[in-house]
């Protein structure tokens, strides 16, 4: 055991494939852009990779705004709303199944109780067993579901917002996230380009793809996420590549407000915004 | 004997969940893609300052030794200033800490803890140390960040009254009820588990997340295994990863709750072999061997034996003789009358009686030999 437990990581140069440009050191964010071709590159497991990078446009014209990376990534929804479909149906049949088992196997047993003690209304027994045999299997509630069902039908693209930004707390990605992805916000966006303000960008996006589930699961209502026998098999496909977008924000006192969509976080969320033209000093 | 076993390792052992946030209420507030040991002091939270962990490597265009801070995707070389980037390292890396504890200070402490349990009955010239031994022991440890989902009924059970059944009165009876409330967890937080990689009795310490945030940890040097005492870790790093993810799940869930499905994903997450110093001071008392260990790092001890004085019980005062005279009352009649048996039985047999005390050094002589 000991001789496999061998260090096998690798550092490399840090050079613009395509011009050969030395690219600045970030510390621990994983975009870098070239001060001579101005192209965004990216760190993945296999190495450095080209990205376009883009810039979601304010509705107003903001001064200064603060920008914080986001991976955008687009969710199958025909394919989300089959699984949708394929689970709610395997519940209900199951329930029925089950509940019809157990109902025809306790019936006699039922109808002797019942004629011992005459007092105890024969219905509402069978009307508490059936309700109590309908719980082996968590049916979510119909309305739920049918919100959650409108929700993908829209135009196809249902978007996961998976924050980027270096925060010291890691719950503010769920939290960031689960705003973002549940207005499913309007904007336009355009390419970064030029050198301009390096992008923050501390997350993957193997990695982001990781969590799009979990921000996914975290819009949803209480009474479906406490469903596991639904959500268990839910799982996300993205259905194109991730894109990086730089969302503005204006400070607001110690908060950040989002310029689109309006909602705000506390500025403890997010490190190292304010001081965006310096990699971390170590 | 008494287990002096020190209980803040106990205790800071298998996971440290660093700070909460106070709105999110999270444990675990800990950096999303570099620990607070990297990043240092953030904003409202409090990191321990210290040394922090690191590992070397050469830069691929000078030559020059680096040091990479743990969670820096790209450094700059100090001696060509090239910048590089550093890929996640697979396999596991192995960390050790020299032992800032002399053997002539752990023995000094080990007498010292030992005169202070028994209160200065035994000081050092009442016990003998055996031996000391400084044994680097290896610990897994694992950190990153752990993302999930899980839900299930929290249990609790209620006392209710309940009309007793079959009267028409209004008595009732009290009765314990199970109650079961549905719940739906996200976790996001910043997890640290360490254990023992290895079975060592009066070892003491259970985990040294906490530590290897203070300590300054070295690269382990495999060659360095001829000259210290290092442990062999017993668990595989396969099993470490499985006992890791299943404890850290298993915390995810609320306490006296039953978890109908769950969902967990380890990002960022890595494990590392720690070698840790601690000595293991044998002493001899009264004819028996004792373990004092000892950190070899801060010098606290963390697991002793103490001889104690054996007080007299009113219990077994009592209990013992009372024991003894009921065995004697009931059993001594029946070897009287079996021996009578076998006295009787042997006169017929040699057609001659023999004075008692003789007969039985005969008995004797032919059962056990010898002369009576």
């Amino acid at each position: 055991m000991i001789g496999k437990m061998k260090e096998t990581f690798r550092v490399m140069p840090l050079t613009c494939d395509h011009c050969g440009r030395t690219l600045p050191v970030m510390g621990q964010y994983v975009t870098f852009q070239c001060g001579t071709c101005f192209r965004y590159w990216v760190l993945t497991p296999d190495g450095l990779r080209t990205i376009t990078v883009y810039r979601a446009l304010p509705p107003a014209e903001i001064e200064d705004p603060a920008v914080l990376p986001f991976w955008v990534i687009g969710i199958d929804c025909s394919d989300l709303r089959a699984q949708t479909e394929r689970i709610l149906g395997g519940l209900r049949e199951t329930t029925r199944t089950i509940a019809t088992a157990e109902f025809e196997m306790e019936q006699d047993r039922f109808e002797g109780f019942f004629t011992a003690d005459p007092e105890i209304a024969a219905t509402t027994k069978r009307a508490n067993f059936l309700s109590d045999a309908s719980r082996t299997k968590n049916v979510p509630p119909a309305a739920e579901i049918e919100h959650l069902l409108r929700r993908l039908e829209g135009d196809g693209t249902f978007l996961v917002y998976v924050p980027a930004f270096l925060s010291i707390n890691t719950y503010a990605y769920l939290k960031v996230g689960r705003l973002f992805t549940r207005l499913q916000p309007g904007y336009r966006i355009e390419k970064s380009s030029g050198l301009g303000k390096p992008v923050l960008c501390a997350l993957q996006a193997d990695e982001a793809i990781a969590l799009i589930d979990y921000i996914f699961f975290a819009t949803l209502p209480t009474s479906i996420q406490e469903n596991g026998d639904f959500l268990e098999h839910i799982h996300l496909r993205p259905s194109r590549e991730p894109r990086l977008i730089e969302f503005p924000f204006e400070r607001c006192g110690s908060s950040l407000v989002s310029c689109i969509g309006g909602f705000q976080i506390s500025i403890r969320l997010v490190e190292g915004f304010q001081a965006p033209d310096a990699a971390p000093a170590r | 004997m008494t287990d002096g076993t020190n209980r803040n390792d106990r205790a800071g052992a298998c996971i440290e969940e660093m700070q909460t946030a106070p709105e999110t209420g999270e444990t675990g507030g800990g950096a999303a893609f570099a620990d607070p040991e990297t990043t240092g002091a953030a904003q409202g939270t409090e990191t321990p300052a210290g040394p922090v962990e690191t590992f070397g490597v050469t830069c691929p265009l000078c030559g020059g030794s680096l040091r990479v801070h743990e969670g820096e995707r790209s450094i700059a070389c100090e001696y060509c200033g090239s910048g590089l980037v550093v890929t996640r390292p697979h396999g596991v890396r192995s960390f050790m800490v020299q032992p800032r504890i002399t053997p002539g200070k752990a023995r000094i402490t080990a007498l010292h803890r030992l005169a202070a349990e028994t209160g200065g009955r035994v000081k050092a010239r009442h016990a003998s140390i055996v031996d000391i031994k400084l044994i680097h022991v290896p610990f897994w440890r694992m950190h990153g960040r752990l993302m999930g989902w899980v839900c299930g009924d929290t249990i609790t059970m209620r006392e209710v009254d309940i009309p007793v059944p079959g009267t028409q009165s209004e008595r009732t009876v009290k009765t314990v009820r199970e109650e079961r409330h549905p719940f739906a967890r996200l976790v996001f937080k910043r997890v640290d588990w360490s254990t023992p990689a290895c079975t060592l009795r009066a070892l003491g310490l259970q985990g040294i997340s906490l530590k290897t945030r203070m300590l300054h940890w070295d690269i382990f040097d495999h060659e360095l295994r001829s000259d210290h005492q290092f442990a062999l870790p017993m668990k595989s790093a396969r099993q470490a990863r499985g006992d890791a993810f299943k404890y850290l799940t298993r915390i995810a869930a609320p306490a006296h709750s039953r978890v109908r499905a769950s969902r967990f994903h380890l990002a960022d997450s890595t494990l590392s072999l720690y070698y840790y110093p601690v000595y293991f001071i044998r002493y001899r008392h009264a004819g028996r061997i004792y373990t004092i260990t000892i950190d070899g790092s801060d010098g606290r001890v963390v697991h002793g034996e103490t001889p104690r004085r054996r007080a007299a019980s009113l219990k077994a005062m009592f209990f013992v003789p009372a024991a003894i005279a009921f065995l004697a009352q009931t059993f001594l009649p029946l070897i009287l009358v079996a021996a009578g048996v076998l006295y009787v039985f042997d006169a017929v047999q040699t057609q001659g009686f023999l004075p008692p005390h003789r007969w039985l050094a005969a008995r004797l002589d032919r059962w056990f030999g010898g002369d009576w």
